[in-house]
């Protein structure tokens, strides 16, 4: 009954948004407020009705109820708990219906947060949320259902994948979901916009924090995937630019652009159509990757199921909804009045280097992504564009982009001084000279790294140049500068912050060209260089886990006579579905890791190995850690939260009126 | 500075960067990119030694031989024509006869393609879509091979 | 009693829309979100200004222009228009109609109202214990996942996998057992012989050493010296093989059931005509063993056609295809088998028995 309830509400899910998307819509173009008034609660229903539906399948999936297909395709009675429910998202349905959770979970928080928001633009904007889950849901219903139920079950599930079984791949999609669904509140809100013709500062403090908000959880999930990559995959490697990496990085490059046109849109009312365009772009490359991803058409470790029915489906939703909102786009963008325009050198002509950076940089991914699809099509040549590429095209883009970051920051509004700017730079400027000095001297080559690394370490100096000028102007007293850094906005921390986390990746990046990578035949007993450390092979035996079989290697780590630390690299074999699998083993020294796989083992006791030192290779990680910490830094700043502000300011409008 | 000059640096700057792009994402595809061939359909290119090709199919039965060091020596077959490949590294965990394979690397003088990365088929259910085609067309694959999961 | 939830489900959606609807509150001025707006704006052009991050005349300048967006904003200040009955009437009537109409129409077409939830463990206290083999298993694989140290369930389990085509499971079964029970020759033959059905009857260098360790043990272990005797023929040395399969013969019992298909396999080796079609299928390398094994399939198919009383011959048939995974042929040879004894109960009863356990069909 609970199953049967799950499905009935998602079906109804269906209706209700069919409802959603055209009453407050009809509301709005009749100026009628209830009509438009009926949109928070039917958004707030929707999310309930999907929540539903998705926490019955996940008791299915729990209790082992193999009379639905989804659970005997995905589920097997002996797995542990968690990846009972983990799996509920492991599979193309499921993952659908997360999706479309996720798609409701946005439009229910905007009906909570949008008090303060012009009736119209709210009706609008969850009309189209509306109907963005209605398209989807009936995606799922009709292609992918993950109701489907047999009449006979029988007693055991089929998949017991190892592999999915991982900490690490169960909490990433969610997150990353988070993220790039998330850009549909903002495409709702950008369609709302041009089809209500009212696209002004106002506007654009309105989406801020829901840009933010999905800007931060694609942060966050684009980290932990590329994390859980690099531990499984057992080649040392953090990024393959992958068609479905792709995805979820080409709207990450695009919201990023959109964050920061949306700051020149706010302060100036300028940039409005291309921030228009830009929010439309986020969540059109979601849907982009969504498809490339769902549909198969792309060669990819990450394959799902892939159904050309599905495909076809997907395509069209894609048709409508990018088709529609850029037809909307051309035919309103003309008619917008031009914002105020702004000198070359500005806090405002700093942005547009910034987003036209951005975008060739996402360009970039989306050509390489897509390059070999139509080139195939075409002439029926396959190909693959891969890092060399990607190497070429973006690093050229990338380090103009980075050197030009903190300067921004210190440009004023309007009209900027670039002279003063640079100047305030010139202990960022020092730290980043004295940084390649000492990196040259240490590591040497390769010359593109101690670069990178000198502009890692003047990022993050430069980033909190703005804040350290604010807090402590020459000659302030020392207590002065601790309430005065307090004082400070919120999200001007948060702009360092997040710059400050680009300026770690960066320089975890850069030092990847100081990594060592071995690959020997070690004999057990004898130590090998790996860097600054010696690796042996102490013991290699043989133990039974719960469903595998696994060979593993006790190696020392030592640094002269000391060991540091022990790891247990180890081949497994899962017997029930005959796969081996790498188990890497990593010990964590700083901020370095000593990475090792194992390779095969010879008749004469020595063993294959990978042996990797990999220096400062967490900052990668940490650095976008960072970077979201900094988001929701500028997301806690409540000044810029309309809501609060709004409310307190009708108030006293009203008293002054009296 | 007028207000037209203002909007013609701005247009200038974005056609400026717009154009940089164009001309590395061109001189990139030009070097970068590799094409993927099965051994027949490198048989019948023709093409000069040198070039950085992807090979797909299967690795032959009874024809892979283990060096001394780490080099292998195995044949990736389409069933209709061969390929010598030679590699020197560790091979992938799911490497086995008969099991499907990508290898990148140059075609040498001899005829003997080197291969600087060799990926196997990912599970038992899972086969590089590019080899599944392309052994589908010379009807060599059965099975739905539409079930590719990770 | 599920219609009830789904009539309360129904009409919660409905009341979401009827709700606001019936409510009609007063449109909030759509202008005094902007007025707010801009005079925050000001607030904080005044507050750069004051820090000095402005310049005073780009301040000035600022200002200016913020002030005339709040006047043009103050200015636009229009009432909306009222909320008219006819609309809401229009907008109950579809939430109160297309809604539920809707959801039950395709509700109707992808939902199975009638079929209960099936928790596994609801279903194995609920089914008797001796209801079928399939159900058997599964509750073993239960008591095994809250038990992982029992040997004996493990070992007891095996077999049916065996006999499942779960060759794989079998396998690991049996090593379970051996870590977990100790090593006897019994155990580590019938883990060779499980890793003989999983590798589709391909004798192993594994499968060799399980069966060495066997006879290690004990040296008459009569199937380990089959098996052994069966990789030295498919590895081509055929001496060896007629070596081992002869002394097993003449070391066995006059009745042992291995006898037969031992001078079967010998007899082949030797030249003589086989007497068997299994003797030559087992000695074949692999892939004209798979070819052999489909003709003898095909073969029985056409009898069956012929003359469709035979059970057990059906019981074959679909368990081969199953083998085989050939789901589509297992599938038609069930529907060729229901149809043929449709007049034999217990024929029938077996028939679907089979089917159940192997999971063709659905």
């Amino acid at each position: 009954m609970i199953v049967e309830t799950g499905h009935f509400a998602l079906v109804l899910a269906l209706a209700l948004a069919i409802a959603q998307a055209i009453l407050p819509f009809a509301g709005a173009r009749l100026r009628d407020a209830s009509l438009m008034s009926v949109a928070r609660p039917t958004a707030l229903a929707q999310f309930g009705l999907v929540a539903l539906a998705y926490g019955a399948l996940t008791y299915a999936h729990v209790v082992s109820d193999f009379s639905l297909v989804n659970v005997i395709e995905n589920s097997h009675s002996l797995k542990p708990m968690v990846y009972k429910v983990s799996g509920v998202w492991g599979n193309h349905e499921g993952s659908m219906l997360l999706w479309v959770l996720v798609l409701s979970f946005f439009g229910a928080l905007t009906a909570v947060f949008s008090g303060a928001m012009p009736d119209r633009l709210r009706a609008d904007t969850l009309a189209v949320q509306g109907l963005i889950g209605a398209a989807f849901v009936a995606f799922i219903l009709f292609t992918s259902n993950p109701f489907a139920r047999v009449a006979d079950p029988p007693w055991q599930g089929r998949d017991l994948n190892p592999i999915l079984q991982d900490p690490g791949l169960a909490i990433h999609p969610p997150l990353l979901y988070l993220g790039y669904v998330g850009f549909s509140i903002v495409f709702s809100f950008a369609a709302a916009a041009l089809i209500g013709g009212r696209i002004d500062a106002a506007w654009a403090r309105f989406v801020r924090p829901w840009t933010l908000a999905a800007w931060i959880f694609l942060t966050l999930g684009i980290a932990m995937g590329s994390y859980w990559a690099y531990y499984t995959l057992g080649w040392g490697g953090f990024w393959f630019w992958d068609p479905v990496e792709n995805a979820s990085l080409m709207p990450w490059l695009a919201g990023t652009a959109l964050l920061h046109s949306a700051a020149v849109m706010e302060k100036r009312e300028a940039l409005k159509v291309w921030t228009i365009f830009l929010s439309i772009l986020a969540f059109s490359l979601s849907l982009l990757g969504t498809f490339l991803v769902r549909s198969g058409v792309l060669t990819s470790v990450h394959a799902f199921a892939s159904d050309p029915a599905r495909g076809v489906f997907i395509l069209a939703i894609l048709t409508v909804f990018i088709g529609g909102a850029l037809a909307l786009f051309a035919l309103r963008a003309s008619a917008l009045p031009t914002g105020g325009l702004f000198a070359p050198i500005s806090r405002e002509g700093a942005l547009v280097v910034n987003n036209l950076l951005l975008t060739v940089c996402c360009a970039t991914v989306v050509i390489g992504t897509l390059y070999p699809l139509a080139l195939e099509a075409l002439t029926g040549e396959k190909i693959s564009v891969g890092a060399p590429f990607f190497d070429t095209v973006l690093i050229p883009i990338a380090l103009p982009l980075i050197f030009s970051m903190p300067i921004g920051q210190l440009l004023a509004w309007k009209r900027g001084d670039l002279l003063g700017a640079l100047q305030r730079l010139r202990a960022a400027f020092a730290a980043g000279v004295v940084a390649i000095a000492i990196f040259a001297a240490l590591h040497g080559a390769p010359f593109l790294s101690v670069i990178c690394a000198g502009l890692a370490i003047y990022l993050v100096v430069g980033a909190f140049s703005d804040i350290a000028m604010r807090a402590a102007p020459r000659g302030a007293p020392l207590r002065s500068i601790v309430s005065r850094a307090r004082g400070l906005p919120l999200s001007a921390w948060g702009a360092s912050i997040a710059h400050a986390g680009v300026g770690l990746t960066l320089l975890g990046l850069a030092a990847t060209g100081w990594g060592v990578e071995q690959i020997v035949a070690m004999k057990p007993g004898v130590a090998y260089d790996v860097g600054p450390y010696r690796i042996a092979i102490e013991d290699v035996a043989s133990r039974a886990g719960p469903n595998y079989a696994e060979t593993y290697a006790v190696m020392a780590v030592r640094e002269g006579d000391a060991t540091l630390a022990r790891m247990e690299p180890a081949k497994r074999f899962y017997q029930a579905r005959r796969m081996a699998r790498t188990e890497a083993g990593i010990v964590t020294l700083g901020l370095g890791q000593v990475y090792a796989a194992l390779g095969e083992q010879h008749e004469d006791g020595t063993i294959d190995a990978r042996l990797y030192y990999k220096p400062l290779v967490l900052l990668i990680w940490l650095g976008a850690v960072v970077m979201a910490l900094g988001g929701a830094c500028s997301l806690a700043d409540r000044r810029l939260r309309i809501g609060v502000a709004a409310r307190a300011r009708v108030t006293t409008h009203a008293q002054a009126a009296e | 500075m007028t207000r037209k000059g203002k909007r013609l640096v701005l247009i200038g700057g974005a056609l400026a960067a717009l154009a940089l792009a164009v001309g590395l994402v061109l001189f990139a595809l030009r070097d970068n990119i590799v094409f993927f061939y099965t051994p027949s359909e490198l048989a019948q290119k023709q093409l000069a030694p040198g070039a950085r090709l992807r090979i797909g199919g299967l690795v032959k039965e009874g024809a892979v031989t283990r060096g001394d060091g780490r080099n292998v020596a195995f044949v990736v077959t389409d069933r209709t024509s061969d390929l010598r490949v030679a590699y020197t590294g560790l091979l992938p965990d799911l490497f086995r006869e008969g099991q499907g394979v990508v290898v990148d690397g140059t075609l040498a003088p001899d005829g003997v393609f080197r291969a600087d990365s060799v990926l196997a088929k990912h599970d038992e259910r899972y086969m590089p879509r590019d080899v599944a085609d392309a052994l589908k067309k010379q009807g060599v694959w059965k099975g739905d091979g539409t079930e590719a999961k990770q | 009693m599920i219609w009830l939830v789904f009539a309360l489900l129904t009409g919660a959606a409905v009341m979401s829309v009827l709700w606001p609807l019936a409510r009609r509150g007063e449109a909030a001025d759509p202008a005094a979100t902007d007025i707010a707006f801009f005079e925050e704006q000001i607030a904080e052009i005044d507050r750069e200004s004051a820090e000095g991050r402005l310049s005073r005349e780009d301040g000035e300048i600022a200002r200016a222009e913020a002030a005339r967006r709040l006047l043009r904003a103050r200015a636009a200040r229009a009432g909306e228009a009222k909320p008219s009955r006819r609309n809401a009437v229009a907008a109950a009537a579809f939430a109160i109609l297309v809604v539920p109409a809707l959801a039950l129409l395709v509700y109707s077409r992808l939902g199975h109202s009638n079929l209960p939830d099936l928790p596994l463990q609801a279903r194995l206290e609920a089914a008797p214990a001796h209801s079928d083999l399939a159900s058997a298993v599964a509750r073993i694989e239960a008591h095994l996942a809250e038990h992982p140290e029992d040997g004996r369930g493990y070992e007891v389990v095996a077999p049916f996998y065996l006999r499942n085509g779960r060759a794989a499971d079998a396998v690991d079964a049996y090593q379970k057992a051996l870590r977990l029970l100790g090593p006897t020759p019994q155990r580590h033959a019938s883990l060779g012989e499980a890793r003989v059905m999983a590798e589709k009857g391909r004798v192993s260098e594994e499968a060799q050493r399980d069966f060495e360790a066997a006879l290690a043990l004990d040296p008459k272990s009569a199937i380990s010296r089959y098996y052994i005797g069966l990789a030295a023929a498919q590895n081509g040395e055929r001496d060896k093989a007629i070596d081992l399969w002869s002394k097993l013969l003449g070391d066995s019992a006059p009745d042992a059931p291995w006898r037969e298909r031992v001078t079967a396999l010998l007899a082949q080796l030797r030249g003589a005509p086989a007497s068997e079609d299994g003797a030559k299928i087992a000695a074949m390398p692999q892939g004209a063993q798979l070819q052999a094994i489909r003709s003898m399939v095909e073969r029985l198919r056409g009898r069956l056609e012929q003359n469709g009383e035979d059970v057990e011959g059906w019981l074959k048939l679909i368990r081969a295809y199953s083998v085989l995974d050939e789901a589509a042929q297992a599938k038609t040879a069930l529907d060729g088998a229901r149809k043929a004894l449709a007049n034999d109960r217990d024929g029938l009863a077996r028939v679907d028995a089979l089917a159940r356990e192997l999971g063709v069909g659905g």
